[in-house]
């Protein structure tokens, strides 16, 4: 495709190589939790399903719920409501307010409510700083994990965000000397020989899978990028070098303020009433509710809408907080629509693929696992190259056992859970162990297997077993059972149900034909078959 | 939407499965002598094919629907690939 001299194409296939060894482990382990977090809504409704639902995420008692918790709550707090489905059919109405911590630097903190969504009884409370109050949440931990995992890297702030932002730009890096260096770029987009060299088959399987997600990796990359580095650096940055340091005024600023400022005490408006009409209004759900300066006479409830159908970027409803009145229609950012508003607007679906339902998670969970899969198979193949010294036969290790060994451990973190939960223990603490647990056990495997395709059998083999296993292990932990699901109308739970045992499988089925390939083969030919560190 | 959506999916898949197929550098070195590889006219006229329901979605102006289209065919793209080096789809004699 391009025609660079050769001594750039070595240049370029360095920088695409080492770029890609040095962070390539780590964005492995944020792409593979991305791909999973595509379905984090389904994985919160699965792992913790309550066993009614209402007709709604947002359902008609929502007002009263309000009403009652705010009464509840120390009128410290009753600056700013946000309110959300938090999974399994419950709903989190956070009440926060903005403050500034002992070295000056802004915190928020506020008092946070689980209801369960259909008899609208608080399930949990919480309280403390919103920062913790995220990690404290029971009911969604096994989605938060790898959430968590994904965007930050259980890192603290800002350091996870800014390690997860330089990957993304590694991950560009990689995808655009990707494309610079392959000359032949169409013409082998079908070429995946089936080669006795190891070497050649696994490059025309690395090239091919890159050169098809080569679109797709560049985007997600630079949506990634943008989310990590916006709230690590650049937001920040931004109110101290143009705001002198005011957060709110810079976010006032950029998001735009509807009401003029009216610090009275006032009524709530009836929030069903407000529900009611702007269904009508968007024909389509909210999927999260902010209401700012609650009980003030200018309080405004913003209502943040699912992308009507066909579109890809949501639109936000604005209604007063005090009469209900409806005020506008807004972008995500401004009051008025323009072309930077509707660039910000596109980067939130773009990355989550979550803008149609199923049909686009099921498309990004594909191309997330075309995206980790160019990622291990570059790493094994620049490690295998590289066999003969000692220094990249342990990193071919390193790489196996990450390689193979992170997906066993994620698929291990709801076993941890799902026990924790039945038997009271702390689901948080137990899915961390149960994730550190296998990833040691699949360190000793690696070095006890040694050889490449022995490795990968394994850990097929562990996979299909595990997903196997896991909705029996709900079941029998208390989780819901598909006809209760189905009479509910819960059908999420069978479906994930379903997708586990479809997935076990296939991993089941590839580690059977793997096992007859390799019968197959002389004994000679099995030794010397790939990758054998230590040999 | 999605039926509709799911329609240029299938018409943009079924188009790269027949390039695919007759793929002239895949045949050479898979060695296939059974198949007559597709010449570069018929490549770049089928390419046009894959790509039409895009640009239909995008007449249409079904953003999302574009998007998703664009997203499926490079991850079936991807697939056929995988599926016709492990010869499910489109065997045939092999050139030893």
């Amino acid at each position: 495709m391009v025609k660079l001299p050769q001594s750039e194409t070595k240049k370029l296939l360095a920088i695409h190589g080492w770029s890609g060894v040095l962070l390539g482990l780590l964005l492995y382990a944020v792409i593979c939790t991305g791909v999973a977090a595509v379905f984090e809504d389904e994985i919160k409704d699965w792992s913790s399903a309550l066993p009614t639902r209402a007709a709604a995420e947002f359902p008609a008692g929502l007002d009263a719920a309000m009403r009652r918790v705010a009464a509840e709550t120390d009128p410290h707090f009753l600056h700013d409501l946000s309110i959300w489905p938090a999974g399994g059919g419950r709903l989190n109405l956070l009440f926060h307010t903005h403050e500034t911590d002992a070295k000056g630097r802004p915190v928020e903190r506020g008092v946070e409510y689980e209801l369960d969504g259909n008899t609208m009884q608080t399930v949990a409370r919480r309280e403390g700083r919103l920062d913790d109050l995220g990690s404290a949440r029971r009911s969604s931990a096994l989605a938060d994990f790898l959430v968590e995992l994904h965007v930050r890297l259980h890192l603290p702030n800002p350091y996870g965000l800014f390690l997860t932002g330089v990957l993304g730009l590694v991950m560009m890096i990689a995808a655009v000397t990707g494309f610079l260096i392959h000359r032949h770029l169409i013409k082998e987009l079908f070429t995946l020989r089936r080669r006795r060299d190891r070497l050649l088959t696994a490059r025309d399987a690395h090239v091919v899978a890159g050169t098809w997600n080569l679109p797709f990796a560049f985007i997600l990359a630079f949506t990634g990028s943008f989310f990590s580095f916006a709230s690590a650096f650049a937001l920040p940055a931004m109110a101290m070098v143009a705001f002198g340091g005011d957060r709110d005024r810079m976010f006032e600023t950029l998001i735009g303020r509807t009401v003029a400022e009216d610090s009275r005490a006032a009524a709530p408006a009836d929030l069903d009433a407000v529900l009611r009409d702007v269904r009508q209004r968007a024909g389509e759900e909210p999927t999260f509710i902010s209401i700012e300066h609650y009980g003030r006479v200018d309080a405004a409830i913003t209502l943040f809408m699912e992308p009507k159908r066909g579109e890809l970027t949501p639109i936000s409803y604005v209604y007063s907080g005090a009469s209900g009145a409806f005020l506008q229609d807004k972008p995500l950012l401004g009051l008025q629509p323009s072309f930077g508003g509707q660039l910000y607007a596109l980067i939130g679906p773009l990355h989550f693929g979550n803008f149609a339902g199923p049909l686009s998670k099921a498309v990004w969970f594909a191309l997330g696992f075309a995206g980790a899969y160019v990622t291990l198979t570059g790493l094994l193949l620049w490690t295998q190259r590289r066999a003969g010294q000692p220094a990249w036969r342990r990193m071919g290790i390193v790489v196996h056992w990450v390689g193979y060994g992170l997906p066993l451990a994620l698929l291990a973190c709801p076993y941890g859970y799902f026990i924790a939960v039945a038997s009271g223990a702390d689901a948080i603490t137990a899915q961390a162990i149960a994730f550190l647990g296998v990833a040691a056990l699949t360190f000793a495997a690696v070095l006890l297997l040694r050889r490449h395709d022995a490795i990968q059998r394994a850990a097929l083999l562990a996979s299909g077993a595990a997903m196997l296993g896991m909705p029996l292990l709900r079941l029998v932990c208390g989780g819901l059972g598909w006809s209760s699901a189905l009479r509910a109308g819960i059908v999420v739970v069978p479906a994930v149900d379903l997708a586990l045992l479809s997935a076990a499988l296939i991993c089941l089925l590839l580690a059977a034909r793997s096992i007859r390939s390799a019968r197959a083969l002389p004994v000679r030919e099995v030794r010397a078959a790939g990758w054998a560190p230590g040999a | 939407m999605s039926g509709v959506t799911l329609l240029a999916i299938a018409c943009s898949a079924a188009v790269l499965l027949l390039i695919g197929r007759r793929d002239p550098k895949r045949l050479r070195a898979a060695g296939r002598c059974d198949l007559a590889p597709y010449s570069a006219a018929q490549r770049r006229g089928l390419a046009a094919a894959a790509l039409l329901p895009g640009l239909l979605l995008a007449l249409a102006g079904q953003s999302a629907g574009v998007v998703i289209w664009l997203g499926a065919s490079v991850a079936l793209g991807w697939l056929l690939t995988q599926m016709l080096a492990a010869g499910v789809a489109g065997r045939g004699k092999v050139r030893r």
